[in-house]
Formats: structure tokens, C-alpha cells, sequence
């Protein structure tokens, strides 16, 4: 535990100059557009307001967009203004962005120490709360590449194939969708066998560090498997800036928490522990 | 701010906040809690309806208080209530008696292929004595037992217990009356001795009395008085017998001088004699020896004297001599009787001596035979006292005046089983079962290492949770309370064991939903 603090610490001091040189020169001009009434656009959600002029990469993206019932079924709610659990993943995102800007962090693997915990779900989630931030871009890559999930998640009805995309035998525009104007997305669709040879090898490396250059995301959320099934999560964790583990009330044990943190704050920061599907909560956080 | 923080952490830990945790934890394990104590209630049930049914019939003994107060005429009985059924029920509990209940009243169906030992076990176990304990302060209060057995039948329950009553209230009166009896035997037997005793005292000292009866001491003082007279006419007698000495002398004396007895009775011829004599000398100093009227004198004294000479010659002879001897015969005569006195005095006065003399050991031997027989007497009082209160105690005990026991209440065939007592059984099989419930409810969350609430993972990460998401329930998806939670839970467990549970296969496959 003591490390994690003193390589959060160390992380802080150096890494405030790295977010501000990485920044970028351009200050961001953020021109708050007033959302039009919902009952105007049923399908669609309601327009955002665009922060950053959409670039010729994020124009080519493949526009799309999630049908809302099918996103309620699969518990993101993020979409819905009205959503009560929206709030604890807004209150998630900010966290975040707070803890990445300060720090100058790019990359986030979001996992969990066995599955089922509730990643994807966390992630999609994620994603779209980070969406209604318009001044940050932000990319999902599903990395889970032996159980993909976030396009059932998302409800997606074509994916592509994750692998094609690592070993650079698929481009950027093959493999993402775009939902609005600062929201990429990059679902999975067939299982991968080797899948931490993949995620450690040279071509995965340089294609993710080809999408970030091209894309120029602000937050990408890795989505990755769970940590104590398979050695994936430890193979691409030196990659991520930071990482989230997600655990399940009355489904993670204590052990399993102290030992994914364990071995994860060895390998990057360890953002922190998000306890996910909990029924009990004090009734003093209500609002 | 954290030492803040963690104070109301502490405080929370007692507070609302976590008993609120726990409430809802007990709701959501509910169903086990449920689903034991229903489990072991209907099993207690089972165990209650399939425990044959008891009866217990019972009678009441009162130890009643002695109609005649014991001031008065003691018993001599043992008033000890509880002592004597002491003894009563150990005779009851003996072997014979209560394998001879068992057989009288057909307590086992199978009787002679049970073991004797085991009848006797069972029967001993449920046959009871119990003194009842009376709410009464005082030391004297009614004591009253209870006598009860446990059968399957009501009847028979009743029956045995009437059947060991009337052998308690026998076998009382029997020990009563026979210890009533045997102390009057035994002063009976005590008086008897006693008097035989006496009677041979008695016979004894009348037998000593008799060999002794000259030297007794009560008769010392006559015997003294007695010999002093004795020794006085004694002695009177020797004086007596030395005058009679002193005359025969003298009589001897006086016959040698005189020629006669000079004392003495004269005869009338004698004395005539004399008479003439004298006369005849009065004449011959006046007339001569001629005159006619000596000559008639002398004539007269001559044939007197003559007549003397005859009769003395015939009959008398020697008159003189005679009359001495006649004086001295007499004299010799009273002097053999003074002797042959004396000698009887003095025979008695050894005699008086001799008894005087013995007197104090004869004494001694008196009373030591009277005081052996005084207290003889003494005992043979007692004892004749002591008999009297042994037969009053005895008339008290045959007319049944003594405390005695007596039933207050017969046994009746009782209507309700004793046991098994179901709703007892039923009622612990409940509670046992809740806290059986209870108790894997606690082991299990004891037991559950997972991470329940945004504390718990604190305690493993330091600093609160990154943050908290709640469940976010799916569309349709009623988000349930604690309870229902629950018990939609155990639904699922149930369906989940009978899905892998080895039915006959049906259609368990319709059941697995998940």
C-alpha cells in the first residue's frame, strides 16, 4: 500500500510538467452550444455540446449510434439524464479526469480481479459520461479479447475484429465507431486465443500508438480482461498509464482485492478500487 | 479531518449505520432463518406425533396427625412420615413387588421375552414417589406424597397406581401395628421376667427368713431382753437352790439331834400325842403321879403312843425316819428340778448367745437379698408402666388413632398424555430451529470473505473506495427490498439444487433458468 502512495506521489510531482507539455498548444476554445429539448430527437441522443472542432480522423470514423432501450437493458445508463445511478458514474468520470489531468495520464485499463465484476458495464458506462464532456475526447478499446463484451454491451450489431486491428492488418477507420463528436469506440468481435502474446507484442504496441497520435484522445479506456483468470492484464499493464480495478459487492473477496492491487501497483498506478453492484449503501450519500 | 473521520467511522461501527447493515443482512438471510425453523419444527412435529402417547395417573397420600394427642398417649410407632414411606417404597421397589405389579396388571405385552432386569428398570423408572412440597411456614404442616405411573394405557396407569396404594397403606398399618405389638411383646416378656425374678427373691428370702428365724435381727432386742431375764432366774435359782441346800442340811441336823423332823407336818395322833404330853407334865407339877387323872394321862399317851407305834410299825414304820426322808425327797426332788432349770436356762442362754452372736451376718445376707429384690421391684415397676404405655400405644395403633396415612385422592384414568408434551416439542423445535437458522446465518457471514459494503473494502485499501457504483438494476428489473431480495435468492437457490439435483427428467430443464 505504501508504494502505490509514494509512486502516486512520485507520479504527481513529475507528471503535472508532462501534462502540461503534452497538452496541447492549442488552447481549446470551448463553445458551449444549448442542448436542444430531448423530446425534439427520440433516437438520438440529445445534441452535444461540441468542445473541439471534429478533425478530418474523427470525421472518417464511422458514425454511431446506441439504441437506448438496448442500452437500459444492459445497464448503461449514462445516456439518461434521469438515470439515479448516473450520478455515482459521473461522480467516476470526474474523479478520473481530475486524477489523469493532474497527473498527465492518457491511458486507463479498466479491470477486475475475476469476472463478472461488471467491466465492460463500467466501461460503457465510462464512456459515455466521458462523452458529455466535450472538451475531452475519449477512445474505448475493448481488450478483453478472449470473452469481448462491450459490443454486446453497447449493442452493436457489426464489430470489428480487435486482433486485425493489433496486428495492423486492419486502419482506424475499420475498426472504430464514432457516437457523437468526442467518443470513439472500438467493440470486438471474435475471441482471440493468444491474447497476451497479442497485447505484448511489438505490432499491438505500435498500432495503439498510431491510433493515439491519429486520434489524439484526451482518455482512453482500455477494457481489459479479468486479472487472477489470465496473465493478459499483467502483459499490457506496463502500457497503461493507470488502471481501475472494478470489484462486485458480495462477489470479490478482500484476498482477491489485496492481491490484484498487489500485483497491478508493481507493474502502473493503481488509480483505485471501485466497488461496483453494491445494494448497501449508507443512507448518509443519498441525495 | 481523518482523525475526525475515523471517530465517526468508530462511532458509526455502534451506531445506526451498522446495526442498519446488519438489519438488512438479517432480511436478506431470512429465508434460511425461515426455512431451518421450519425444517425443524416440522421434524419436531414428526418426533412429537410418533412418540407413543403417556399417560400418567396419579394418587395423593396425606400422612394424617395423631387423633389422640401424643401429650397424652404417646404411640409407639415410628411418627416419622416421611421415614416410613421411606421404607415403604423401598419394599415396593423391590425386585418381586414390582415384577409381580407388572404381571398382575399386564404392563408388558410381551413379557416373557423381556429381560426380568429391564421390567424392573422400567417399572422402578415409572413408578414415583414424591413428597409434595405444601406452601406452609409451619414445621408441623401436612405432609402429603405422591404416588404415579406412567403407562400407555390410562387405565392401566390408574389401576397400578391404586394397586401400589392399597400395598402402601397395607404394608403402613402391617409395620405399624407390628411395631406396636412387638414393644408390647417385648414389655410384656420384660414384666414377666421381672416377676418370675421377684418371686424367686421373695421365696429366697422367705427361705432365709425360716433358716434363720432365731437370729434375725428384727427380734435381737427381745432376745436381749429375754436373756436378761433369763440370766436373772438364772441366777435366782442358784440362790433358791442354795437355801434348799441349806434346810436339807439343816433338816439332816436337826433329824440327828431330835430324832425327828422338826419341822414339818405333825400328825393329828402326834399332835395329840403332844397335846397329852404336855398336859401331862402340866398335871405332874400339880398332881402325884397317882392321881387318877395322870394315870388316865398316861394311859391315853400310852395308847396313843401305842396306836403310833402301830400305824408306824404297819404302814408308816419308822415315822420318824420317814418324815425326814419324806422332807428330804421333796427337798431333793426341787433341788433336781432347780438343775434340770438350770440347765434349761443355761441351755438357752448359749442358744440366745449363739443367735445374738450371728445376728449382724445374718443381717448383712438380709438385706443384701432385700435390696436385690427392691430393685427388682423397681424395674418390675417400670416395666409394669412402661406396659401399660406400650398396650395404650398398641389400642391406639389397632384402633388407627395414630398419624397414619391416608389417601386423599384416589388415581383416576387421567385424560391428557403427559407425554410427549407436542406443543413443548413443537415449540423447541421452532426456537431451536430459528436459532439453528440463526447460527448458519451468523457462521456464513462469518465465513464470507467478500467485500459487502464501501467499510469493508476500506479496511483492505487504505482510504475509502474510489467510488461506490451502485446496482443498477436492468429496465422491468424491480430493484428489490432486503426481504424480498432475499427470498427471491432462496427461490433461485432452490431452482438452481433442483435443476442439479438427479430428478426423474421431466422437464427440469423448463426449471433452469439460469
Amino acid at each position: 500500500m505504501l508504494n502505490i502512495q509514494l509512486a502516486l506521489q512520485k507520479a504527481k510531482s513529475n507528471a503535472t510538467d508532462r501534462w502540461r507539455q503534452s497538452a496541447s498548444p492549442v488552447p481549446r476554445q470551448p463553445t458551449p452550444v444549448p442542448p436542444t429539448a430531448p423530446s425534439s430527437a427520440p433516437a438520438p441522443v440529445h445534441p452535444l455540446p461540441v468542445a473541439r472542432p471534429l478533425d478530418g480522423q474523427w470525421t472518417n470514423l464511422p458514425s454511431w449510434a446506441p439504441d437506448q432501450r438496448l442500452l437500459k437493458q444492459n445497464r448503461v445508463v449514462t445516456l439518461d439524464h434521469s438515470d439515479p445511478a448516473r450520478g455515482s458514474f459521473d461522480m467516476l468520470r470526474t474523479k478520473i479526469l481530475q486524477e489523469m489531468r493532474q497527473n498527465g495520464w492518457k491511458t486507463i485499463g479498466i479491470t477486475s480481479p475475476t469476472a463478472a465484476c461488471g467491466k465492460s458495464t463500467v466501461s460503457a458506462n465510462l464512456a459515455f459520461s466521458l462523452s458529455h464532456q466535450t472538451d475531452c475526447r475519449s477512445v474505448l478499446i475493448d481488450l478483453d479479447l478472449r470473452r469481448p463484451s462491450i459490443g454486446k454491451t453497447m449493442g452493436m450489431t457489426q464489430t470489428p475484429s480487435i486482433e486485425d486491428f493489433l496486428t495492423g492488418n486492419a486502419g482506424i477507420n475499420d475498426t472504430f465507431v464514432r457516437f457523437g463528436s468526442n467518443l470513439a469506440i472500438a467493440a470486438n468481435s471474435r475471441p482471440v486465443t493468444h491474447a497476451s502474446e497479442l497485447l505484448q507484442g511489438a505490432a499491438a504496441k505500435s498500432a495503439l500508438a498510431s491510433m493515439q497520435s491519429r486520434l489524439a484522445p484526451d482518455v482512453v479506456l482500455y477494457d481489459l480482461p479479468p486479472m487472477l483468470a489470465f496473465d493478459d492484464v499483467l502483459a499490457f499493464a506496463p502500457s497503461v498509464d493507470c488502471a481501475l480495478i472494478i470489484t462486485a459487492a458480495e462477489m470479490t473477496t478482500g484476498a482477491e482485492v489485496d492481491l490484484c492491487e498487489y500485483e497491478l501497483s508493481q507493474r502502473t498506478k493503481v488509480l483505485g478500487v471501485v466497488l461496483n453492484k453494491c445494494r448497501y449503501t449508507p443512507e448518509k450519500y443519498g441525495y | 479531518m481523518q482523525g475526525f473521520k475515523r471517530a465517526d467511522w468508530a462511532n458509526g461501527l455502534m451506531g445506526d449505520i451498522d446495526l442498519k447493515f446488519y438489519a438488512s443482512l438479517l432480511l436478506r438471510r431470512l429465508p434460511i432463518l425461515v426455512g431451518a425453523a421450519a425444517v425443524c419444527t416440522v421434524l419436531a412435529v414428526a418426533v412429537a406425533l410418533l412418540i407413543p402417547k403417556t399417560y400418567e395417573a396419579s394418587a395423593r397420600l396425606v400422612v394424617e396427625a395423631p387423633q389422640i394427642p401424643a401429650e397424652m398417649v404417646r404411640t409407639t410407632a415410628p411418627t416419622n412420615a416421611v421415614e416410613q414411606l421411606q421404607i415403604i417404597e423401598q419394599e415396593i421397589m423391590t425386585r418381586d413387588t414390582l415384577l409381580g405389579l407388572a404381571k398382575r396388571h399386564g404392563v408388558y405385552d410381551a413379557y416373557l421375552k423381556v429381560d426380568e432386569n429391564d421390567i424392573v428398570d422400567d417399572m422402578s423408572s415409572r413408578l414415583r414417589f414424591k413428597q409434595l412440597e405444601l406452601d406452609s411456614a409451619r414445621d408441623s404442616a401436612a405432609t402429603v406424597f405422591s404416588i404415579s405411573f406412567r403407562s400407555k394405557s390410562p387405565v392401566q396407569a390408574a389401576d397400578v397406581v391404586n394397586d401400589v396404594v392399597s400395598l402402601v397403606l397395607e404394608r403402613n398399618v402391617r409395620l405399624r401395628t407390628e411395631r406396636a405389638a412387638d414393644t408390647q411383646r417385648f414389655f410384656n416378656q420384660e414384666v414377666d421376667r421381672l416377676s418370675r425374678e421377684l418371686a424367686g427373691l421373695d421365696k429366697q428370702i422367705l427361705e432365709f427368713k425360716n433358716a434363720n428365724k432365731d437370729a434375725l435381727p428384727d427380734s435381737l432386742d427381745f432376745r436381749h431382753n429375754q436373756q436378761s431375764s433369763q440370766q436373772e432366774r438364772l441366777a435366782m435359782l442358784e440362790r433358791e437352790e442354795a437355801s434348799l441346800r441349806s434346810r436339807r442340811e439343816n433338816l439332816v441336823q436337826i433329824f440327828q439331834q431330835t430324832g425327828r423332823v422338826a419341822t414339818g407336818p405333825v400328825s393329828p395322833e402326834q399332835q395329840l400325842l403332844d397335846d397329852l404330853n404336855r398336859a401331862l407334865s402340866e398335871q405332874l407339877s400339880i398332881f402325884s403321879e397317882d392321881s387318877p387323872n395322870v394315870m388316865s394321862l398316861r394311859k391315853r399317851i400310852a395308847d396313843l403312843q401305842k396306836s403310833l407305834k402301830e400305824k408306824s410299825e404297819k404302814g408308816e414304820g419308822k415315822k420318824g425316819m420317814s418324815e425326814l426322808d419324806l422332807q428330804l425327797a421333796d427337798v431333793d426332788e426341787r433341788l433336781q428340778f432347780l438343775t434340770n432349770e438350770k440347765a434349761s436356762i443355761r441351755k438357752n442362754l448359749e442358744h440366745l448367745a449363739e443367735t445374738i452372736a450371728a445376728t449382724p451376718t445374718n443381717e448383712t445376707a438380709l438385706n443384701s437379698l432385700v435390696r436385690a429384690r427392691d430393685n427388682t421391684q423397681l424395674q418390675y415397676n417400670t416395666a409394669v408402666a412402661k406396659l401399660a404405655e406400650a398396650s395404650a400405644g398398641e389400642q391406639i395403633e389397632l384402633h388407627a388413632k395414630g398419624g397414619r396415612l391416608a389417601v386423599v385422592e384416589r388415581a383416576v384414568p387421567p385424560v391428557d398424555a403427559v407425554s410427549p408434551r407436542r406443543k413443548l416439542i413443537t415449540a423447541l423445535g421452532l426456537v431451536g430451529g430459528g436459532g439453528l437458522g440463526f447460527a448458519f446465518i451468523v457462521l456464513m457471514e462469518l465465513l464470507n470473505r467478500t467485500v459487502r459494503r464501501p467499510s469493508e473494502l476500506a479496511a483492505i485499501i487504505p482510504g475509502q473506495p474510489f467510488v461506490t457504483l451502485p446496482y443498477i438494476p436492468q429496465p422491468g428489473e424491480q430493484v428489490l427490498s432486503d426481504f424480498w431480495q432475499g427470498w427471491h435468492n432462496a427461490q433461485q437457490f432452490l431452482r438452481t439444487l433442483s435443476a442439479r439435483l438427479p430428478w426423474p427428467a421431466t422437464d427440469s430443464a423448463g426449471l433452469e433458468s439460469r
